[in-house]
């Protein structure tokens, strides 16, 4: 028996905001000492009132069109209510029947094989609503904290539809909308933060069928590559279960990452009654198509579309043009460093070899770079005027990683420039050859490569700056000296 | 703090003659320390805090804060600083809104220990202004009843008949102005809160257009009714108090910012309005007989002084209730589920589990009415009713509303009774639940979210007797004005005897 899966993603994006969704404390929590980032409204004290965040409107407004969804003129928020002590109120300001995106979709490659081309996944619906308090627990001892920071952080909500038919299908989709959401600044995106976090809904069916089989809800998934395991995991267990003769039971799932398996969290037969109703402390929103229209005008170029580009005007693989296009910041890094007068090609090596090694050692983003594009290109333009060698300018790549410095300064500072005086180069040559009979002998027996060992040891005794092509020119003409003088010696 | 305990000789016990309350007089008036006075009268009279001379508690005072605060205006009044009429005016507020410090505890028992750490944005307006909170107010919890006697303080006494309720739920602002302990009061009005209990103690009092005065810091009852209203025996400091907490808050995205006039100003200008519209004898039958004779008398005087009358059916009186219990009750076991002892307020002693933990905390601390209305609207919101329970109250407030708006032509204002009977008597046996159809004239203004105002209109079984007028949306103003003249109409009596009104406290 062939099985299809069927998987949809509900992805919460935490919205870059300044403030709160519905207060203005500060939204920047992580790094804030526990229950400091709090006032009367996100702690639900007796008589605070919510008031919108309209950037958070807006980010979300954009997001949506970004996937291609219809923005309705009304939009509105619900409470939803339900007891729990990370929910400050009881109650959750979300929103029901009215969010303020809807019926959209993101093109994905497909997989290729279960013979899917390219193909719209859909995007049901992308609201917003604040986020809970974070608790932590203590098993065994008897309490748990609550920190209250994270509550009314603004959340936007993206519920697929459940267009997705395998768990690569569901790495592509998750892929490009932390991309889209990366890409418009509306979200750092960052799953280990808890920025971009990602629920799936997972059944399977045989092929053919139209009727969706019982699906599991599997959470705790906290990076793209438990995603994918645990939709591939959570696939093959509910067909273990069918083919074993059993039923597959609506449940929640937690995905253990050590373990790799999903485990049973919580029954879920019957839904939660969060008796739904219009929020009455907030008006309801008219976004005009007007708005919707400005808001359309400020969507960026995005990744495929990027990448594209610089693969047809810029002649980079596609590989490259992927990875340089990956981020808004990348992409903008690597034009900005184009219109400072260097090539593609080199720009690209540079970015993605030398310099993405060093940022990622200290797990730095590219904005924070302390190489700008200015001086990496000025560094570039050192290289083609010969002042300096490549190998030599990646220590000086590093030097201004470190410290922040000009590559000229650091150059002068250091005494980096390309030795090209011949002069000085031959001294170091007949230093090395002097230092090496072994290796001028092995040359004269006819070993080639000795003499780029010797060249090596005139680099090493230039410090590096002897220019590598004339010192091997110059290695060369003093080995075929020798090879001369030897040939004359009795 | 209960009535001055000086009772006039010769009188029947627990009667007060309506002509004997004392006069409030403004700080900048004569020049004395009128603010002092009122200080050094309270701690006269016994203790300060939360019991009264004979124990019953309607304001809980910070007195000692109070007094200088006062000591340090009357410092500033001698000098030319002084400034508005507020300035050094004590207000008391009823116990569900925000004062920075102070206990607010809504009346329940789950909030006894609990202090606002803000102050609501009508408080700030009033300290902006140079009033002084002198403190915090009794009510019924949460505002869930029109009695003052469901508070775990226990009941607040009508000060005009000491055995008998003041009604609710703002019955502590209500009985400390009428009792002439402060000038003013302010009160929130969810279904009638501030004029039932105005009318019982004489008094008047106003319900604003609903987003007129901000909500922020006014621990919410049910969020699409609730707003602050003001309690005074005198009308121009009513409106003086009105027009200082009014205006938008951006704290509160339901108030509007809307122009706010000078309503003392629309009360020193008596004038009736053309046309009066009320109810015909069949909407009146639920009043005791005295009581509809009172109100035919009020009708009459409106009359008799050129008004002309039109009479309409009650708007939907049965659906009314309904729908404005049903939606409060929604609303309202929203708004209280914060309260679960996690991070304030009373927790279940003993450590169990978390859902024993919320059922018991709220159990043990919130009292029987306020439980009943939880259960209720959790119910009405629940799957399998919310449509047609919830969706169905909603559709009737809109037809409600529509009546209630349509009654306004022509300059037209709405002229109503508030209660059905006289206040009750502490002594009487309580009702097992509360009596909702006793609102049914109140809630019309909730539910359409119009302006109300309480006018005292004489007496009947020799308690007071008060009336409402209602005005469209944002026509406070004329409230103001037609009360003004209404009041300085003499009673039929009054003429026949041709000596001053008992009536209503006179407007200066």
């Amino acid at each position: 028996m062939q099985y299809e899966t069927v998987i949809g993603l509900e992805v919460h994006v935490q919205l870059h905001t300044r403030s709160k969704m519905f207060c203005g404390c500060p939204a920047d929590y992580q790094a804030a000492e526990p229950n400091t980032r709090t006032c009367p409204v996100c702690l639900g004290l007796p008589g605070a009132l919510p008031v919108i965040n309209r950037r958070a409107v807006e980010y979300t407004v954009l997001t949506g069109l970004a996937l291609n969804c219809r923005i309705p003129e009304f939009t509105k928020f619900d409470r939803k209510n339900y007891p729990y002590p990370d929910l400050m109120k009881g109650y959750q300001i979300s929103q029901y029947d009215l969010p303020l995106a809807l019926d959209g979709f993101l093109e994905i490659d497909g997989d290729t094989q279960l013979g899917l081309g390219r193909r719209r996944i859909g995007v049901e619906r992308v609201h917003l609503e604040e986020d809970v308090a974070k608790l932590q627990h203590f098993p065994g001892e008897g309490y748990s904290l609550v920190d209250v920071n994270r509550s009314g952080v603004p959340l936007m909500e993206v519920v697929s539809k459940p267009d997705m038919r395998s768990a690569e299908e569901a790495r592509q989709y998750l892929t490009l909308l932390h991309s889209i959401v990366q890409y418009l600044g509306v979200s750092t995106g960052n799953m280990q933060d808890g920025n971009f976090r990602c629920d799936a809904n997972v059944s399977i069916r045989p092929v053919g069928s139209q009727i969706l089989g019982t699906r599991t809800e599997v959470k705790n998934m906290n990076s793209f590559r438990a995603v994918y395991q645990a939709l591939e995991y959570e696939v093959v267990r509910q067909r273990e279960v069918i083919e074993d003769g059993g039923a597959v039971v609506q449940e929640t799932r937690g995905w253990i990452e050590e373990r790799e398996v999903t485990v049973s969290q919580r029954s879920k037969e019957y839904a939660h009654d969060y008796r739904y109703f219009p929020e009455p402390d907030l008006p309801p929103l008219r976004i005009g198509p007007e708005r919707v229209a400005e808001l359309a005008a400020e969507l960026p170029e995005f990744a495929p579309q990027r990448s594209a580009r610089f693969q047809a005007d810029l002649a980079l693989s596609g590989y490259d043009a992927d990875l340089l296009a990956g981020s808004r910041s990348m992409a903008n890094y690597f034009e900005t460093t184009l219109t400072l007068a260097a090539t593609a090609k080199e720009v690209a090596n540079w970015m993605l070899g030398d310099l993405a090694r060093l940022l990622n050692q200290d797990h730095r983003e590219i904005d924070a770079s302390p190489v700008t594009p200015q001086r990496l290109a000025d560094l570039l333009a050192l290289v083609a005027d010969g002042t300096l060698s490549t190998s030599l300018a990646k220590t000086v790549l590093e030097e201004m990683y470190a410290t922040g410095g000009e590559p000229a300064d650091i150059v002068r500072e250091q005494g980096l420039g390309q030795i090209s005086d011949t002069g000085a180069i031959e001294a170091a040559v007949a230093e090395a050859i002097a230092a090496n009979p072994k290796a001028v002998a092995d040359y004269i027996s006819g070993k080639d490569t000795a003499a780029r060992f010797l060249m090596g040891q005139v680099m090493r005794l230039t410090k590096g700056q002897a220019q590598p092509e004339l010192a091997l020119r110059l290695v060369q003409e003093g080995l075929e000296l020798q090879k001369t003088r030897g040939s004359l010696e009795p | 703090m209960s009535a001055p305990s000086r009772r006039p000789k010769g009188r029947p016990p627990g009667r007060r003659r309506l002509r004997n309350r004392p006069r409030n007089r403004r700080a900048s008036d004569s020049g004395s320390p009128g603010t002092l006075r009122i200080g050094v009268a309270t701690s006269d009279n016994g203790p300060p805090a939360a019991s009264g001379a004979r124990g019953e508690p309607s304001l809980a005072a910070r007195t000692e804060d109070a007094l200088e605060r006062a000591a340090a205006i009357n410092r500033r009044v001698q000098s030319p600083d002084c400034r508005g009429p507020l300035f050094g005016l004590p207000v008391a507020v009823k116990d569900n809104i925000a004062v920075r410090g102070l206990p607010s505890t809504s009346g329940s028992a789950l909030l006894r220990d609990y202090r606002a750490p803000y102050d609501a944005t009508v408080v700030t307006r009033l300290r902006q202004a140079g009033a002084i909170i002198l403190g915090t107010a009794n009510l019924d919890e949460f505002g869930m009843g029109s009695s003052t006697t469901r508070g775990f303080r226990g009941p607040t006494r009508n000060p005009v008949d000491p055995t008998r309720i003041t009604g609710g739920s703002s019955g502590g602002p209500a009985a400390a102005v009428a009792a002439g302990a402060v000038p003013a009061a302010l009160g929130t009005d969810t279904g009638g809160s501030v004029r039932q209990p105005a009318a019982h103690c004489g008094i008047f009092a106003i319900r604003p257009t609903y987003g007129r005065v901000s909500r922020y810091g006014i621990t919410a009852y049910a969020s699409s009714f609730d707003q602050v209203g003001c309690l005074a025996t005198d009308l121009r400091v009513l409106g003086h108090v009105l027009s200082q907490i009014a205006g938008g808050d951006p704290r509160d995205a339901t108030s509007v910012s809307r122009k706010v006039p000078d309503f003392a100003a629309a009360a020193a200008r008596p004038e009736l309005p053309r046309r009066i519209v009320t109810v015909g004898d069949a909407d009146l039958e639920v009043l005791d007989a005295p009581s509809q004779r009172a109100f035919h008398a009020a009708v009459g005087r409106f009359e008799e002084a050129g008004c002309e009358i039109r009479r309409i059916g009650l708007p939907n009186p049965e659906s009314s209730v309904a729908a404005y219990y049903l939606l409060a009750c929604a609303e309202a076991s929203s708004n209280l589920s914060r309260f679960d002892g996690i991070r304030y307020g009373h927790r279940r002693a003993g450590q169990e589990s978390l859902p024993t933990t919320f059922r018991e905390s709220r159990t043990q601390g919130f009292g029987t009415e306020v439980r009943r209305r939880i259960l209720l609207g959790t119910t009405v919101l629940s799957r399998g009713y919310r449509d047609a329970i919830y969706g169905a109250a909603t559709e009737a407030r809109r037809q409600i509303t529509a009546r209630v708006l349509s009654a306004f032509d022509h300059g037209a204002l709405l002229l109503l009774p508030i209660t059905k009977v006289p206040p009750r008597h502490l002594a009487d046996p309580v009702p097992a639940t509360a009596d909702y159809d006793g609102d049914r004239f109140t809630i019309l203004a909730a539910l359409a979210g119009v302006p109300a105002i309480a006018v005292p209109a004489g007496e009947r079984s020799g308690l007071p007797f008060g009336v409402e007028l209602m005005a469209p949306p944002w026509n406070e103003a004329a409230l103001f004005s037609a009360a003004a003249a209404f009041s300085a109409i003499p009673s039929a009596a009054a003429r026949r005897s041709r000596s001053p009104s008992p009536g209503a406290a006179g407007v200066r």
